[in-house]
């Protein structure tokens, strides 16, 4: 389900289409209605491998096996089970290679969106004992676990917010809701295709080995809005195809690059995550009303970096972030001017980024030292242009950081109007953003980091 | 910022905008539009492709018509990338083994599967068709045709592709997701835009330096290519799909009755580890051996002559090309001779 591949479109539109005409054919049963998203989502899921559609129809079950339970006590056998094929493809490598010292799985593929559906249908499962809620129908249910949009990246939405959401499904296409749905689709597209997919292709233009530290900024700096233009991007798309059906997803991002501290950072930041994060792990152990709530938070942002990815280089990540959040929790009475404290986040986000995009953790570690090593700076004309493969790649960059200087003005633009990513919505700009996706994005193929997660 | 009333006009104009969106099929009918107009400029005004493709289809033309002169007798094709296309002359292959000869070479950018699969696509039963692939692009499988070789294929229709080796597989990706890979991209663009500021050729290569035999020139007045340090061979054919891929290729050579060899292009590389990469090259090509017969030379794919090369380690001047098919020829006569 790969929102950049024609082949996904196509598919899409093929399989509503028919979907449709069965609908219509049958004289538009109310069944239908609903049944129909869940055939569609699927068949688009089936599209990946039909390895995936069984994983999720595992999770899926189980969730439905934990929502049926009349005891509470018995999650305690359900969870587990839901999370049984999340630990087995995703951190079953990781931990044999901790205890045994040798990774034994490392053909084994990470099945699309498993950690998305996984916590979506854990938290669907404890809130209904948490908040007493009743038990969903099968079909309800199902169209939660599997509405198509978000199914392989997100967000991850709470029962209280897709759930009634889903019970009024139509499988039609109104024409209001698709003209509020297209906007956040071309922006997303163009987030991805044009600055995301560059980043990616200027990041492969530099030089393999760095010698400069310039270029290790450089290096960390890409990848920053590589990553953030990438999963924004997804999760706009999925935002758009959502509302073209009538379904609010969660907005996932809410221009966390302007965020003044990185308490703000991570309530802007893959919003949907960071509040599962909260809910289902910080409070439960005590959140910020115990003694030791720094080390609640340092356990939170640990767990967060696992979830991110099986590797040291994820956890020191996540601790990483756990510490900046901890300090700035305790240091919050200090106000810097806005200025000061806005390019400190970002120094400080764009650091923790070298650790999440090296796999190796020790390759992190002597970037970092490199950074705080003067001698290894090189500020001449040459040395400057000598990180770069050639004339050609200064030229991309230049175009590129342009670009995203004039996107980020645009985030900052909305967001002091009262409305977020709402200068993109603008009609002009959009037939902009289109002509950027047609001419400005890379041909090679593509694909979204965080289906990987 | 809003005090200026330039600026704030600008600010309500953008406001007005976001009120109003678009009805659905204009925002559908600008993307179809963008994307017309994103493909024409990559398949008409993308030099590089433009460029490929002239020589590629003057390259099957001649292909084409050499088969009619010389009827059933056996032919020569060399394919690989722009080592080929400038290094390879066909005559002295001629010259030297007494068979038709023709350079059917493109650019490394293509793709090995694009390439072979033009090399393979005009031969027939007891043809010889040498590969003269560039080590690096074997390193790693292609998922999908490279841009350059899908502009070059869907500017002029089905070239070589889809009838040699690789057959029908570049036409695997469906059509859509192919034409919407003509994006140009911004790399293409602001280097195009840089060009035409500073006035100087859109691309380096000019079709008035393809020669009747088959091989490109170029007038440079340029230094040398740089001489390369040592290159590791380690890893090399060791993708599982290169692997299948170069299987394939054997399989087909001897369905179709063909004689397919791999043969190193020249390269210049620094005086002092010359003979390291000699021995490099002598065991990768042991490893190539067991999918492909090598024609093998003395200079097992490394020089230290970088007056021998034009604008890349690579691109051989003319009297060192024809030097260097020679030396090609007369190992592909002495194996023809030997016999399997």
């Amino acid at each position: 389900m790969n929102f950049v591949s024609m082949t996904f479109w196509l598919a899409l539109v093929g399989g509503f289409a028919v979907l449709s005409s069965i609908r219509i054919l049958l004289g538009k049963p109310a069944w239908f209605e609903r049944t129909g998203f869940i055939v569609l989502s699927l068949f688009l899921l089936g599209m990946e491998s039909i390895e995936t559609v069984f994983i999720f129809s595992w999770v899926v079950g189980m969730g439905y096996v934990g929502l049926s339970c009349r005891r509470k006590a018995l999650l305690g056998i359900v969870i587990p089970l839901i999370l049984a094929p999340l630990g087995y493809y995703k951190y079953s490598g990781f931990f044999t290679e901790v205890f045994c010292g040798e990774r034994p799985m490392a053909h084994v593929l990470i099945p699309m969106g498993i950690s998305f559906y996984t916590f979506q249908v854990i938290s669907c499962v404890i809130d209904r004992f948490r908040e007493e809620e009743s038990r969903p129908s099968l079909v309800d249910y199902l169209n939660f676990a599997s509405f198509f949009p978000q199914i392989v990246a997100g967000p991850i939405e709470r029962r209280s917010d897709l759930l009634p959401q889903v019970k009024s499904l139509k499988f039609v296409l109104r024409r209001e809701a698709l003209e509020e749905g297209l906007p956040w689709i071309v922006l997303g597209l163009f987030l991805k295709l044009a600055l995301a997919e560059n980043f990616a292709l200027l990041d492969r233009e530099l030089r393999p080995v760095a010698v400069n530290a310039v270029q290790v900024w450089l290096e960390a700096g890409f990848f920053a809005f590589r990553i953030y233009f990438d999963f924004a991007g997804y999760s706009f798309i999925a935002l758009g195809l959502a509302r073209c059906f009538g379904i609010r997803l969660t907005l996932n991002f809410e221009s966390p690059y302007l965020a003044r501290n990185l308490q703000d950072f991570w309530r802007q930041w893959h919003v949907t995550l960071s509040r599962w994060f909260r809910d289902y792990v910080y409070f439960p152990l005590g959140g910020s009303q115990v003694k030791f709530w720094a080390i609640n938070l340092i356990v939170v942002f640990l767990v967060s970096g696992l979830w991110h990815g099986a590797g040291w280089n994820f956890l020191i990540w996540g601790g990483l972030h756990g510490v900046g959040v901890w300090a700035c929790m305790m240091t919050g009475k200090h106000r810097l001017p806005s200025f000061v404290s806005w390019g400190t986040t970002m120094l400080f986000v764009t650091l923790a980024w070298i650790f999440f995009m090296e796999n190796d953790w020790k390759v992190a570690w002597e970037k970092v030292q490199m950074l705080a090593s003067p001698a290894k700076y090189q500020l001449s004309l040459g040395a400057l242009l000598g990180i770069f493969e050639g004339p050609k790649t200064v030229i991309l960059a230049l175009m590129i950081l342009a670009l995203t200087g004039g996107v980020m003005i645009g985030e900052w633009y909305s967001k002091r109007s009262g409305e977020l990513y709402g200068l993109f919505q603008n009609r002009w700009l959009q037939l902009a953003l289109i002509a950027g996706v047609f001419f400005l994005a890379p041909a090679s193929e593509s694909r979204f980091i965080y289906f990987n997660f | 910022m809003a005090t200026f009333p330039a600026v704030k006009k600008v600010m309500s104009a953008i406001d007005e905008g976001r009120c109003r969106r678009w009805p659905w099929f204009v925002t559908a009918g600008g993307a179809l539009l963008m994307w017309i107009l994103a493909s024409l400029v990559s398949l008409k005004w993308d030099p590089e492709a433009g460029f490929w493709r002239e020589v590629i289809e003057r390259r099957i033309a001649g292909a084409e018509g050499l088969r009619e002169r010389v009827g059933d007798q056996r032919m020569i094709f060399v394919g690989g990338g722009s080592s080929c296309s400038f290094s390879i002359h066909a005559d002295v292959l001629t010259e030297e083994t007494g068979l038709p000869a023709v350079n059917l070479g493109g650019s490394a950018g293509m793709g090995y599967r694009y390439l072979i699969d033009l090399a393979t696509s005009r031969a027939r039963k007891g043809d010889i068709v040498i590969l003269h692939l560039e080590p690096e692009i074997l390193w790693a499988a292609e998922n999908s045709l490279p841009p350059l070789a899908m502009k070059v294929d869907l500017s002029r229709g089905l070239t070589g592709a889809g009838r040699g080796a690789f057959g029908g597989e570049f036409y695997k990706r469906p059509v859509l997701d192919r034409l919407a890979a003509l994006r140009p991209g911004a790399k293409f663009l602001g280097t195009l835009a840089a060009k035409v500021v500073r006035g100087g050729p859109l691309y380096r290569y000019r079709l008035e330096d393809l020669q009747e035999n088959g091989v490109l020139g170029m007038v440079t007045t340029e230094a040398n290519a740089d001489r390369e340090g040592f290159q590791s061979m380690k890893g090399w054919l060791e993708d599982e799909k290169v692997k299948e891929d170069l299987e394939r290729v054997a399989e087909f050579g001897q369905k179709q009755g063909l004689k397919i060899y791999y043969t190193l292009p020249w390269e210049v590389f620094r005086p002092e580890i010359l003979e390291a990469q000699r021995l490099e090259h002598f065991k990768a090509l042991e490893v190539m051996a067991a999918f492909l017969p090598i024609i093998k030379d003395v200079a097992m794919g490394a020089t230290a002559k970088n007056e021998w090369f034009l604008d890349t380690g690579y691109h051989m001047r003319r009297e060192p090309g024809r030097a260097r098919t020679r030396v090609l020829g007369q190992a592909l006569k002495q194996m023809l001779e030997e016999g399997p």
